[in-house]
Order: C-alpha cells, then structure tokens, then sequence
C-alpha cells in the first residue's frame, strides 16, 4: 500500500511539474453544455445529408481540428435523436500564409473549409472564394465577437468570414534580464539600454509594411488609409492621411529611431533572444520561440512611447485576426452544412480547446474573458496594446510594399524637404492602386 | 569602300584597322537588310505557291477522281478500303469519326467561345451558393488545342485525297497498291523515322508549343485576380492594351515602361557579367591548376567539384544568411572597427547589391566552369604552345592568340546557352535577395535587383496578374531570340566551322 502511495505522489509530483512547465498543458476547458454554436442555427436550408468536406488549416491544429468536426458530427441529432449528417472529412495542412494563394489558384478545387489571415480578405472575397454569412448565423457571430473582431470579417457590410483568432497582432517582446520591466514604456529608453549593453532591438518597421503602419497609426497622430471597394470588387478610392502634418511627425519619428546602430528591421528575430537580441517587436505567432529561448525571462507588453519635438505619441499596432471560411458551393445544402462546421469551430468552447492546445488567442468575448486566457502573457500584452491598435482594414495588396519602400526611404533622408517628398512619392503611388 | 586583304589589313595600325572594321559593319547593314527583305519575300512566295498548290490538289482530285475517290471527301478511307488498303482506311475513318465526336462534344463549344472567352458569368447567391458560368481559362486552353486539331485534321484529310490520287495514278500504270502489311512493314523500315519521331513530336505539340501559343494569347486579355475566368469574373480579350503599359513612355514615379526599361537592362548587365566572370574566372582556375609544377591537381579539383553536389539553393541561402545585416560578414567588418553593410536587403543601395549578387555568383559558378574547361583547355594542341615560345612569344601573347580564341571557339555555343541562361537564371536573385532593395519609384514592386524572370514570377504568382506576366515573358521569349540569332551568327564556332580542324 505504501509503495502505491509512494507511486502515486511520484507520479502526481511529476505531473505537476510538467504541468507547471507551461500553463498551456495544465489548463482543463470547461464544458459549455449550452454553447452548440452552428449545429442548430437556422441556415434557411434543410440540410441533413452525407458530404464530402475538405478543410484547410495550420498543421498544428489538424488533429484538433478533426476531433472537433467528430464533435460536431456526434452533437448534430435530428428530431429522432439520429445522427444528421455524415461527413468524409479529409483536412490538409496549409499555413494561413499560402492557404490564400492556395485558394486562389483554383477556387474549384480549393477547401470547402479553410482558416486564412484577415489581411487576405479582401483577396479572397474578390476572387470569389467566400460565401458570405448571414441570417441567425451572422447574428450570433456579432454577438459574440468584438467589433474588432466583426469589422475583420467585413466588407461592404457583408460578414464573409468567421472570427477564429484574435491573437495576429504584434507588441513587444523583451529579455526581462536586459531590460528592466519599467523601461520598456519609452522606444528611446529601449534603444538607450540596448546600446549600453550592446544588444540588439529589432523592429521591422523599416522592412515591412505591416509594422511600418505603427508609426503612423500612432495615438495621437493616427494616419489612416482607408479603401473603397466598388461594386465590382475593385478598389475605386481611398482616404489616405499619410501625407500630413502627422504623418511627417512619424516619419520623423522613424527617422530618429533609424539612427541608432542597435535598431534592427529583420523579421525573423527572435531566434536571436538570448544571443544578442534584447527585444522586439513581433506577434504571438513568434511567442513560442521566444519562451522556450528565455523562459521565465521573457517580457511582453504593448507597444512602447516614442517622443517627436518633446511629445510623446504611443505606438500603435495592428488588430490582427484569423478568419475561417467557406467556399461558395453549388449544392445549396453543402454550403449550408460547411457553414455551420466553420461556425462550430470558431465557437467558444473550439476556440478555447484551441487555446489549451497551441494557446491561439480566441475571439470570442466570453473566452477573452476567460482568467486563463487573461493570464497568458501574450495575450495579456495584445489586449493592453488593443487601446491603441487599430482594426487592418482592407487595402490593395501593393499598400504594405508601398508603405515599407516609403519607410525604407526614409533613412536616406537628411532633411525635412526630402523627407516630404517620400511622403509625397508614397501618396502618388497611392493613385496607381486604384483598380487593383 | 576600298576593301582590303588579309596582308594588308595586318599591316594596318590597330585603330585604322578598327575603324575599317566599323566602316564594313556600318556598310554592310543595307545588304544585311536587303538580303532579310529578299529572305521574306521568297518566304511568303513559297508560302503563296503552297497554299495554290494545295488547293489545286483538292479541286483537280475531286474533279479528275473516280467515284471512290469523291465519296473519300465525305467518308475519309473510303478509298483506301474499297481500294484493299484496309489499315489506312480505317485510321483515316477513325480519325474523322474522332474529330467529329470531339467536335460536337466539346470541342465546338470551346472554337465557338473563342472570340468572347465566355459570356455568361459566375452568379453569387446571397445564401453563399455559385452558379458557375462559362469558364474563361479552360475555353482559352481546349479552344486553343481545338485549333490544333482542326488543324491536324484538315491536314489529315488532305492526306487522304492525295493518296486517292497517288493510287489511282498507281492503278493506271498498272502497279500494285501497297498492302496493310507493307504499310505495318514499313512502319520499322522505310518509315522507321516516323515511327520514332511521332510520340515526341506529340510530345513538343501539346507539352511545348501549345503552351507557348497558350501564353502569347493570355497577354492580349485581361486575366488577372480580378478576372480569374471561373469564380469572380471571366477573362476577354482586350488587345494590346497590356503591351502599351511597357511602350507608352512614361519616365514618372510608378511608371510601368520605366520600371521595365530598368529590370531589363539590369537583366542584361546581369546576364553579361553572370556569364563572362564565371567563365574568364573558371578558366584562370582550371589553367591554374592545369599548370606543370602545381602539386595535389586531383584534390584542388576535387575540393572544388564537391561545392557542385551541394544543390544550389542551399548554397545560397547560406550565403544570403552570410551576407545578412546580421550575418557572419558583418560581424567581421564591424570587429575589424568598419560598419555593417546592407548587402542584400532592402535598405541596400542598388548597385552595392547588384555587385554582391554577382560576386556570390562568381563563387558558385566557378566550380562548373572550371570542370567545362579543364578538359577543353588538356586539349589545346601543345605543339601550338611550344612553336609560340619558340618565336618568343610572351606567356599573355599565348593566351590571346591561341588559348582565348580556341575556348571561345570550342565554347561560344556554351557562352551563348550560359547567357541567355543567366538572363533568366531566377535561383540566385530569388533566393538571395527576392528583388531587394524595392525603391518607391518602380512600379508594380519591382526590386532593383530583381530580373526580367522575378518579376514576371512576383507578377502572375504573388499578384496574380497573369496577362502582365505574360506579357513580359514574351518580351524575355523576345530578347533571349534576338540575341541568340546575332550571336550565333556571329561567334567563330559557327561562322569558320573549320578553323581549328
């Protein structure tokens, strides 16, 4: 008996300390009997059936994924208590990175069921990959999803996707044994102590235009790009305030910040935390590579201050989110069934089984408001950065190489005549996006 | 134009003889035109008198020919059937029977199509549901291929109405017609070389020249991620509107014509560079050490020859990373008290990028071109050398005068194929710098290092603008043709076949 005991508290010690290695192994989703998002929803269509369903998703989440359609399946009972629907689910690996390309390529033979980045939205509903939602449906998904979230989704008023993660933002990472925690407020103070120490603070802002909008976007200043889309899908026009008063202010800013020899722009940094590099700017999707480098020493939090002429403006971000799609069909009933799987995995209780699993940021309020998921210190740092971040709106794809060959000219600029005139060139680029 | 001889232009100075050789260059491009215009017109003459030819074949048959050989208009093999030549016969009904069959089952649909590409449109439902149209792309691919076939057809039936006539003619001597088993006897005798070449022709058809023809044709349309032809919206012909976007000059920021005036001269001083230091290197290699007295030939070889089995990509993104703002060269300039360099990124300035990228290629490159002259250099009559040192010849002398111009000779071809290869040699640029640096000014998101080939890669890939794309593939298709057909005229391996036999 003894010897069990001893067994047993060995075994329950050595679980605990595995559990303790990350918070992501200990925690336990709790069931939500009532939340069924997407099985019962009204669609409009009698769908009941056996279909073949082919899904596209992050290779870390393929298992996942398929438990939770075998979950969908097992929950959707007819009046009878009769399983509904039969489904051959086949489900491929695909990073949201190629799956939009992917799609694009032959819309026909794509994924019935497919998770890409917000910021290919736009794409992909021009290229008319996307069903749109509506009805029950989309009411429950505004429901339950920030503004933010929906306006992610949107274009010209239609809902084409589901919110699946809000988590693709970026913020501020930092080796907590470089920099203390209360000197990452300042941008200035960041590069201050990296150059002391010579360590490295990589920020892409100069190498991509995803980030180099941060400036921009700052409070205070915040510059805006805003793009019509026509009837026909094309973008007929823009409000772009870039070229201003304030967008020369950050423009300065970046300049000033670009003088520094222990500012980097990489992308691909934060292999480096624990060899040089003392922080960076990047998104959660980096979050597991910089733990495992510093453990216990790694630091996150929104993005910093910088001072233009004595003011100081907080940097912004974007509100990055991953959508889950659904192809348009031709079979009224398949379009239906697809629609409520995508609708069941962006639920509350698969976006927090996702969560648990490879600690993707959910979308849906009640699970952000979860103390598990405000615990993660990623997490924690976007939803600090959120006051400040700013929705990634659509725009032609050339925007973000415009915008970071702008930024990149900046450094060669000595004085504030040529810097208007980068801003200047940037804003008559704007005009041959026109019809994208 | 006084013309000299061979002795008396030797016993020119250098720069008269430059100048004379200016002056016969300059007068011989009106003949070089006359004999093109001369060249064209007997082109289209020949042209002419097929096409009469063939068509006097077709009417003076069916007026000349038996019974057998009208109904053969009709029923393709009927001839030959009724004639004995069952074999014939039948390939030819089959042949029709095909081409009908494809005719009515898909192939008028696509022919008919051809000139709208598609009328009817994709229809969105609000619920999420398609109703698919025409599909713009496959009446463009089985449209084209339809031609094909048509093509092939009309010929075929050609064929069949020429062999009515031949066998007539054949019975009227009173000789005997060849039988199906002669023609299947043929087949690996007299007619051997048909057998062989009719799978690869097929082959060049419908895996080269269909493909050609297919592209040519996308770059008068507006097929685009705007216009994908099946899903958003079809595809249409649209002229030459995007060949104007590259001839329309217009010098501006973002200008199209400009951008591509930039990607293509880099392309070309790329390609020159690419090609000639690789190969003046490789040679310096190989001759080093070919030299008598180098000890350990085999491994210095070898040494090199090993850097070829690792596959090129890795070699370059290796070096890419060594070339990294953050990589191992900087570390050393900036510990040897120099600061870092952008070599190969985006804040880069152009030129320092465009030498870096030829320098790494230089050390990629010089393995091969050693292995290729090597053996060619072993080959080099010694004889030539040793009468050379005899006269007093000075070690350069050597090289100019006998080692030069015997591997120009042996290897212009080579050069030629290395060049027009490089100008199109996406590894290198893709992987080491994917265009860098990207200056405001360029449209469409040129680099300043990206080639002709990169581009159109980021274009029809990256930003789905396949007309574009297409566009500058034919205008890579053009520059590559052009070149090839001057230098290959020009270069001694061509033009004195026999100098050094």
């Amino acid at each position: 008996m003894k010897r069990k005991l001893l067994l047993a508290s060995a075994l329950a010690i050595a679980l605990g300390s595995l559990a303790s290695c990350s918070f992501i192994f200990n925690y336990v989703v709790p069931s939500y009997p009532g939340d069924n998002g997407g099985i019962g929803e009204d669609t409009g269509v009698e769908d009941a059936g056996t279909y073949n369903i082919r899904i596209w998703c992050d290779e870390r989440i393929v298992n996942l994924t398929k438990t939770q359609v075998g979950n969908f399946v097992n929950q959707a009972k007819d009046e009878n208590g009769n399983q509904k629907y039969k489904i051959n689910l086949s489900i491929d690996a695909s990073g949201e990175d190629k799956t939009a390309a992917s799609m694009l390529e032959d819309v026909q033979n794509g994924a019935d069921i497919y998770v890409f980045a917000q910021d290919q939205l736009a794409k992909l509903q021009k290229g008319g990959a996307l069903a749109p939602i509506s009805g029950a449906m989309e009411a429950a998904v505004k429901r339950e999803t920030e503004q933010v979230g929906i306006d992610a989704a949107t274009i010209n008023k239609k809902l084409y996707a589901f919110p699946f993660t809000s988590d693709n933002g970026y913020y501020l990472m930092y080796d907590k044994s470089i920099i203390p925690d209360d000197k990452v407020q300042n941008i200035e103070d960041i590069v201050s102590i990296c150059e002391q120490k010579n360590k490295i603070f990589n920020y892409p802002v100069f190498a991509n235009g995803f980030y180099s909008a941060s400036y921009f976007m700052s409070k205070g200043l915040d510059c805006e790009s805003i793009w019509e889309i026509d009837a026909s899908n094309k973008f007929s026009g823009y409000v772009d305030t870039y070229n201003t008063e304030k967008g020369f202010i950050a423009a300065k800013g970046i300049r000033e910040i670009r003088k520094h020899a222990s500012v980097f722009g990489n992308d691909d940094l934060p292999g480096k935390f624990g060899n040089g590099l003392a922080a960076c700017v990047t998104g959660s999707w980096n979050y597991p590579v910089a733990e495992k480098l510093l453990g216990a020493n790694l630091g996150c939090a929104p993005m910093p201050y910088f001072t233009v002429d004595g003011q100081r403006y907080h940097i912004s971000s974007f509100s990055g989110y991953k959508l889950i799609g659904v192809k348009p069909q031709t079979d009224p009933k398949k379009v239906s069934v697809c629609k409520r799987i995508a609708r069941y995995l962006s639920n509350q209780v698969c976006q927090l089984e996702r969560f648990a699993a490879v600690n993707w940021g959910p979308s849906n309020i009640a699970d952000l408001q979860n103390p598990t998921v405000m615990s993660s210190p990623g997490l924690k740092a976007l939803r600090d950065q959120q006051e400040y971040s700013k929705p990634q709106r659509q725009c032609p794809s050339s925007w973000f190489s415009t915008l970071s060959s702008m930024v990149g000219s900046i450094e060669a600029t000595s004085t504030d005549s040529e810097l208007r005139a980068a801003l200047k060139l940037y804003e008559l680029n704007l005009e041959t996006m026109i019809g994208d | 134009m006084k013309t000299y001889t061979d002795l008396e232009l030797l016993s020119l100075s250098k720069g008269k003889r430059f100048v004379y050789k200016l002056k016969c260059f300059f007068c011989a491009i009106p003949g070089f035109f006359k004999k093109l215009g001369i060249g064209i017109y007997n082109a289209v003459k020949k042209l002419g008198i097929g096409i009469y030819i063939f068509f006097r074949d077709i009417v003076m048959t069916f007026i000349e020919g038996d019974y057998k050989t009208k109904v053969s208009y009709l029923i393709m093999g009927f001839g030959n059937i009724t004639r004995k030549q069952v074999l014939r016969g039948i390939l030819f009904l089959v042949m029709e029977v095909v081409f009908i069959w494809y005719m009515i089952a898909m192939g008028g649909y696509y022919v008919g199509k051809l000139n709208t590409l598609g009328t009817v449109q994709p229809q969105h439902l609000d619920d999420g549901t398609i109703i698919y149209g025409d599909n713009s792309f496959k009446i463009l691919l089985y449209g084209v291929l339809t031609i094909f076939f048509i093509v092939a057809f009309i010929y075929t039936w050609y064929l069949n109405i020429k062999q009515n006539r031949i066998n007539e003619q054949i019975l009227k001597e009173e000789k005997q017609l060849t039988s199906s088993k002669d023609d299947l006897r043929a087949l690996v005798d007299k007619n051997f070389h048909k057998t062989l070449l009719t799978l690869p022709t097929l082959g060049i058809i419908i895996f080269t020249v269909l493909p050609i023809f297919f592209m040519i044709l996308v770059a008068f349309t507006n097929y685009d991620a705007n216009h994908n032809g099946v899903s958003n919206a079809l595809f249409g012909w649209q002229g030459f509107t995007n060949f104007s976007q590259i001839f329309s000059w217009n010098s501006g920021a973002n200008s199209f014509s400009a951008t591509f005036g930039e990607v293509l001269l880099w392309t070309l001083i790329w390609a020159f560079f690419a090609t000639f230091t690789n190969y003046f290197l490789g040679m310096m290699v190989a001759m080093l050490i070919n030299k008598k007295g180098i000890k350990l030939k085999k491994v210095w070889r070898t040494v090199l020859v090993m850097s070829i089995a690792i596959p090129q990509f890795i070699s370059l993104l290796y070096v890419s990373k060594m070339f990294d703002y953050h990589g191992i060269i900087n570390d050393v300039i900036v510990k040897c008290g120099g600061e870092a360099i952008h070599f190969l990124d985006n804040d880069a300035s152009p030129w320092v990028a465009r030498i870096t990228v030829i320098i790494i290629n230089i050390w990629i490159g010089i393995p091969y071109l050693m292995l290729v002259t090597t053996g060619i250099l072993m080959n080099i009559p010694a004889d030539l050398y040793e009468s050379a040192n005899i006269d007093g010849a000075t070690k350069w002398q050597q090289y100019t005068k006998i080692t030069l111009p015997y591997m120009l000779f042996v290897t212009g071809p080579y050069l030629l194929t290395s060049f027009t290869g490089n100008m199109n040699n996406f590894n290198v640029i893709y992987l080491l710098t994917g265009g860098a640096p990207h200056p405001q000014t360029m449209a469409n998101n040129a680099g300043q290092t990206d080639l002709l080939i990169t581009w159109l890669f980021n274009l029809a890939i990256k930003d789905s603008n396949y007309a574009l794309g297409a566009v500058i593939g034919i205008m890579v298709f053009v520059v590559v043709a052009l070149i090839s057909v001057v230098v290959y005229n020009i270069i001694p391996s061509t033009k004195n076949e026999e100098e050094f036999q």
